[in-house]
C-alpha cells in the first residue's frame, strides 16, 4: 500500500513536446532515447498522484494556450504556482535527465522479455472502456492468462502511459473547482482525510464505494485513452434460441427493434407484469446489436439474479462469448460484444456501450441510489441507449412516459395468458413483539397448505420478526414443523433452503423481502404479514411479492394475501395497479384472440 | 435533429444548475450532521465523540470490578491482582483499558486493522479522549507513544492504527505525541496465532529506542489498540526503559479476556 509518487517530466523532439508522469525518470529516459525524443527534463522531486495529475493539466493547458514556444522558467512558473496553491510544501525546479540515474540492465532485460509484448497486446482488449486500480488491473491480466511479476507490469503500463495510450489519473482527485471527489463513485462528501504512511501530507480516502476496494488519491487509476478499436462484427449474427413468443411478447419485440433502430430515441421503459418473461423480450435485440458490432451491456441489481441470467444467456445464445461479472466472481471474454454484470460493477466501467439494458430497474440497490444511476449514464456512449425493465416503474418514470420524454412499450399480460392474481386485503388484530400469536388468517394458511397440496410463503418485514415468528410457528404445528423453515439475507443456508423449497421437500417458507423478485416457485400461494409498513412494503414491493404468485402454465392461480392491522393506501394502490394491468391484458388477450 | 438534440442537452445543464444551487442553499440552512465512523449513521456529535450513541452502547466497556494492575474484568471469585498478573512480571508498571476484547469492539478493532480504515481507528482515539478526562492514573504522564508496526507491515497496511488512535488522546492529554521515538526491529509474526510461550518468544528484542533523549527520565504511556498477554507491550516497555523512560504505563482500547475468565 506504500504509495507511489510521480514525477512530471517534459520531453522534447526538434519543434514539439510533450508532458507527462512517471515514477522513474530514468525510464523515462531510456524511452525518450528510443523514441527519438532528444531532451528530457524531469522535476526534480516527485509528487503524489493527485497534484501531480493536476501539475500536468496545468501544464498542458499552457501548452495549448499556444503563447510562444517552450520556456523551461515559464514551466517552472506553472509547477510552482500549481503546488504553493494546493498547499504542497517545498518548491524545485526542473533538471534534465541526461542518463540513466539507476541501473537499467534490468529494465532493458524486461522490456524485451516475451511477457512484455504478451502485455502490450492483451492489455488493450483487457482495459478498453474499465478504469482500473494497479491491483484490478493485475488481476484481469491474470484471469486473461498472463502471468506477470509486478515489476514486468509497471514496465509495460509506464511505456503505455508515456506513448499517450494509456491514461493515468488519480482515483480520488480534483475537480475543476478544485474540490476532491471520488472518480470511480463520484462522492464528494464521503472522503475521509488521513494521513499514511509515508506521505507528508494527509491524504483522502473514499468511503462510499470501499466494498469495491479502498481507493485514496494516491491509488491510480487507468483508463484506456487511445482510439476505441472497434471489434469486428462477428461473420454471422448469433445464433439464438426462443421459446416461443407469445403474440404481446411478438408485439414487444417488434417495438423494441423498431427503438433501436430509430436514432432520435435514447431511453426506453418495457412495462411490463411479473412473469410476462420481459427478459426474453431483449434477446432480440441483443442479438440485432451484436450482429451490427455493437457493445451491449445487460445489467441487473442483483446478484443472484445475474447468475441464472448468465445461465439464461448461455442457453439462448449457444455460441456468442460473453462477460459475466459479479461480487466475487468474474468470467472475462476480452472484447466481448455482450457483457451480463451486477449494477455495482458498472463503477469499474468508463463510457463504453451502445446499447445498456437494465433488468429490474426498480429493485434495491439501484433505485433511488444516485451513484449507481449516474454510473449507469456514464457507461452509455454519447450516441447509445438505455432499455429499462420492470413490471413496478415509479410516479416519475409513468409521468416521463406519459410526457412522451421516452419510448414505452407494455406488456400487460404474463406469457400464459392468465390475468394476475389479485391480492386479498385482510384487516386483523397481527401479533406484537411482545405478544406473540396466530391470526385466524395465518392459523387457516397453514394448516390448510398441506391438504391442498400448495407451497406457501410468509414475507415478514425484518429479520428479527422473521426469527420470531417461525420459532412460534413451529411450536404452534409441532407436525408440520420439519417442513416450514425461515430465511433472509443474512443467512449462510439461504441458496440451499431455496433449492429444498422449490424442490418441495420444504413447503412453507416465512421469508424478508429477499425472495421479492427473480425466483420462479410452482403452486404456490403467498401471504404478507405486517403489510401495512411502508417502509418496507411500499407499492413496488407489494406488487412485485404478488407476482410471485402462479406464474406457471400449469398453475396460473394462486392466492395473494396482504394482512395487516390496518389497511394502508399503498396497499389499496398495489392491487387497483394489479387490477388496471389486468384490464389492459384483458383487452390485448381479446385482440389476440380475435387475430387467431 | 442536431438542434433538438442541443435544446436537450442545455435542459440537462439547466436542470443539473438549478438542482446544485438548491443543495448548496439547503446545505448553508441546514449544515449536514457528522456521520458515525462505526456505523456511518449521521448523529449529533458530542465533541470529541466520533461515534454516535448506538454504538457507544453496544461496546463492552471494563466495568468494575477489575485487577488493579491491569485492568482485567475481575470474573467468578478471582481476587486481585489477577491471576495473569500474579503469574508474570511486565516491565511497565500499570495496564488500562477502555474495553473488553469482545462483541463489538473485536469487529470494530478488526475493522479498524485490517479493512482500511484510518479514519475509524482514529474515530476509537476520541473515545480515549474522552476516557482520559477523568483518569488520575494519567496525570504524571509526560509523553504519548504508539507501539510501531515493523516498516514492512507498516507499508503493506498503509497507516498505524495504534499511532492513529493516539493522537486524539495526546491532544485531550496536552501532552506530545512521540511517533519515530520507538522502532520495530525485528519483522515479528503476528501474535494472534501463537500460543503463550511462543508470544513471549516472539517479541524479544523486538523494539529499539532510536531517540533516547527523547524519553530519558520521563513517564511513558504506551498505546496500543489491543492488550492479550501482555507480552508485545512489555517488550516495548522494556525497550523504552533500557533507553533511560522513569517509568512506563500502558493503554489500550481493549483487553483480552481468556475464556476461563468470564466463564461462571
Amino acid at each position: 500500500m506504500l504509495p507511489v509518487t510521480y514525477y512530471p517530466i517534459i520531453l522534447q523532439k526538434s519543434g514539439e513536446w510533450m508532458v507527462n508522469l512517471t515514477s522513474d525518470p530514468a525510464m523515462a529516459w531510456w524511452w525518450a532515447e528510443k523514441n527519438e525524443y532528444n531532451r528530457v527534463w524531469s522535476w526534480d522531486r516527485p509528487f503524489p498522484l493527485w497534484l501531480a495529475e493536476r501539475i500536468r493539466e496545468n501544464l498542458n493547458l499552457q501548452a495549448q494556450a499556444g503563447k510562444a514556444g517552450f520556456s523551461l522558467r515559464r514551466w517552472r512558473r506553472v509547477v510552482t504556482k500549481t503546488i504553493r496553491r494546493h498547499g504542497w510544501p517545498g518548491g524545485g525546479t526542473w533538471v534534465p535527465v541526461t542518463g540513466p540515474a539507476t541501473d537499467l540492465t534490468r529494465y532493458l532485460a524486461a522490456s524485451a522479455e516475451e511477457n512484455t509484448l504478451q502485455i502490450r497486446k492483451i492489455l488493450p482488449k483487457v482495459l478498453l472502456g474499465r478504469a482500473l486500480t494497479p491491483q484490478e488491473l493485475q488481476r484481469a491480466l491474470d484471469r486473461a492468462g498472463v502471468k506477470v511479476t509486478a515489476y514486468l507490469f509497471t514496465i509495460a503500463l509506464q511505456e503505455l502511459i508515456l506513448a499517450g495510450k494509456v491514461d493515468l489519473v488519480a482515483a480520488v482527485g480534483l475537480d475543476r473547482w478544485g474540490r476532491f471527489y471520488c472518480r470511480r463513485c463520484g462522492e464528494r462528501e464521503r472522503l475521509c482525510t488521513e494521513r499514511l504512511t509515508g506521505s507528508p501530507q494527509p491524504s483522502r480516502i473514499c468511503s462510499a464505494c470501499r466494498t469495491l476496494g479502498v481507493l485514496t488519491d494516491q491509488t491510480p487509476l487507468y483508463y484506456w485513452r487511445d482510439e476505441q478499436p472497434r471489434g469486428e462484427p462477428p461473420p454471422a449474427p448469433p445464433e439464438l434460441v426462443l421459446p416461443t413468443l407469445t403474440s404481446w411478447q411478438e408485439q414487444a419485440v417488434t417495438e423494441i427493434l423498431a427503438f433501436w433502430r430509430n436514432p432520435e430515441e435514447r431511453t426506453m421503459l418495457v412495462w411490463a407484469v411479473c412473469g410476462a418473461g420481459k427478459t426474453e423480450v431483449v434477446f432480440p435485440v441483443i442479438r440485432a446489436a451484436v450482429a451490427e458490432g455493437k457493445r451491449v451491456l445487460l445489467t441487473v441489481p442483483r446478484r443472484e439474479i445475474v447468475r441464472e441470467l448468465g445461465e439464461r444467456i448461455k442457453k439462448c445464445f449457444p455460441g456468442l462469448p460473453f462477460s459475466l461479472l459479479y461480487g466475487g466472481y468474474k468470467a472475462e471474454v476480452p472484447a466481448s460484444l455482450l457483457v451480463v454484470a451486477t449494477t455495482h460493477q458498472l463503477l469499474r466501467f468508463t463510457s463504453y456501450f451502445d446499447l445498456v439494458i437494465v433488468d429490474e430497474a426498480d429493485a434495491f440497490p439501484l433505485y433511488n441510489n444516485p451513484m449507481l444511476n449516474a454510473a449507469l449514464d456514464r457507461v452509455v456512449l454519447p450516441a447509445g441507449k438505455q432499455i429499462y425493465l420492470t413490471a413496478t416503474p415509479d410516479r416519475s418514470w409513468q409521468r416521463r412516459a406519459e410526457r412522451g420524454a421516452i419510448a414505452v412499450t407494455k406488456i400487460p399480460l404474463r406469457h400464459h395468458g392468465q390475468p394476475l392474481p389479485v391480492p386479498h386485503l385482510v384487516r386483523t388484530a397481527m401479533p406484537k413483539k411482545e405478544r406473540l400469536f396466530l391470526p385466524a388468517v395465518v392459523r387457516d394458511f397453514v394448516s390448510t397448505r398441506k391438504a391442498q397440496g400448495r407451497k406457501g410463503l410468509i414475507f415478514l418485514p425484518t429479520v428479527e420478526a422473521v426469527e420470531a415468528f417461525s420459532t412460534h410457528l413451529k411450536k404452534a404445528f409441532p407436525r408440520e414443523a420439519p417442513y416450514i423453515h425461515h430465511i433472509h439475507a443474512r443467512d449462510p443456508f439461504r441458496q440451499e433452503k431455496v433449492e429444498r423449497f422449490s424442490s418441495g421437500a420444504l413447503w412453507l417458507l416465512v421469508t424478508t423481502t429477499l425472495l421479492e423478485r427473480g425466483l420462479n416457485f410452482d403452486r404456490l400461494d403467498l401471504m404478507i404479514l405486517h403489510a401495512d409498513q411502508e417502509t418496507i412494503f411500499s407499492v413496488e414491493t407489494l406488487i412485485q411479492i404478488a407476482g410471485r404468485v402462479g406464474r406457471k402454465a400449469d398453475d396460473p392461480g394462486g392466492e395473494v394475501y396482504f394482512v395487516a392491522d390496518k389497511i394502508t393506501p399503498a396497499m389499496k394502490a398495489a392491487r387497483n395497479a394489479i387490477c388496471r394491468m389486468n384490464r389492459e391484458g384483458a383487452k390485448v388477450r381479446v385482440k389476440a384472440n380475435e387475430t387467431k | 435533429m442536431i438542434i433538438k438534440e442541443k435544446r436537450r442537452l442545455t435542459d440537462i445543464n439547466r436542470g443539473i444548475a438549478l438542482r446544485m444551487l438548491w443543495q448548496a442553499l439547503l446545505k448553508l440552512f441546514y449544515p449536514p450532521l457528522p456521520s458515525c465512523v462505526a456505523c456511518g449513521e449521521p448523529f449529533t456529535s458530542v465533541y470529541p465523540l466520533a461515534l454516535c450513541q448506538g454504538c457507544l452502547e453496544r461496546i463492552p466497556f471494563v466495568t468494575k470490578p477489575v485487577c488493579s494492575r491491569c485492568d482485567r474484568p475481575l470474573r467468578g471469585g478471582e481476587t486481585d491482582p489477577c491471576r495473569e498478573c500474579q503469574g508474570e512480571t511486565y516491565f511497565y508498571e500499570q495496564a488500562m483499558a477502555v474495553a473488553v476484547y469482545d462483541g463489538y469492539m473485536r469487529e470494530l478493532l478488526h475493522s479498524a486493522k485490517y479493512d482500511f480504515r484510518p479514519d475509524l481507528a482514529r474515530g476509537l482515539g476520541t473515545i480515549f479522549a474522552v476516557w482520559a478526562e477523568n483518569e488520575t492514573r494519567l496525570e504524571e504522564i509526560d509523553a504519548v507513544i504508539p507501539v510501531p508496526l515493523h516498516p514492512e507491515k507498516l507499508a503493506t497496511r498503509g497507516y498505524n492504527q495504534a499511532e492513529l488512535m493516539a493522537e486524539p488522546l495526546a491532544a485531550a492529554l496536552r501532552r506530545p505525541l512521540y511517533t519515530g521515538v520507538l522502532q520495530r526491529v525485528r519483522a515479528t509474526l503476528s501474535q494472534s496465532k501463537l500460543s503463550r510461550r511462543e508470544r513471549k518468544e516472539n517479541t524479544r528484542n523486538a523494539f529499539a529506542v532510536v531517540n533516547c533523549l527523547a524519553v530519558a527520565g520521563k513517564e511513558v504511556l504506551l498505546v496500543d489498540d489491543i492488550r492479550t498477554t501482555g507480552y508485545t507491550l512489555s517488550a516495548a516497555a522494556r525497550a523504552l526503559l533500557l533507553a533511560g523512560a522513569r517509568g512506563v504505563k500502558v493503554l489500550t482500547m481493549a483487553v483480552g479476556v481468556t475464556p476461563a475468565q468470564w466463564k461462571n
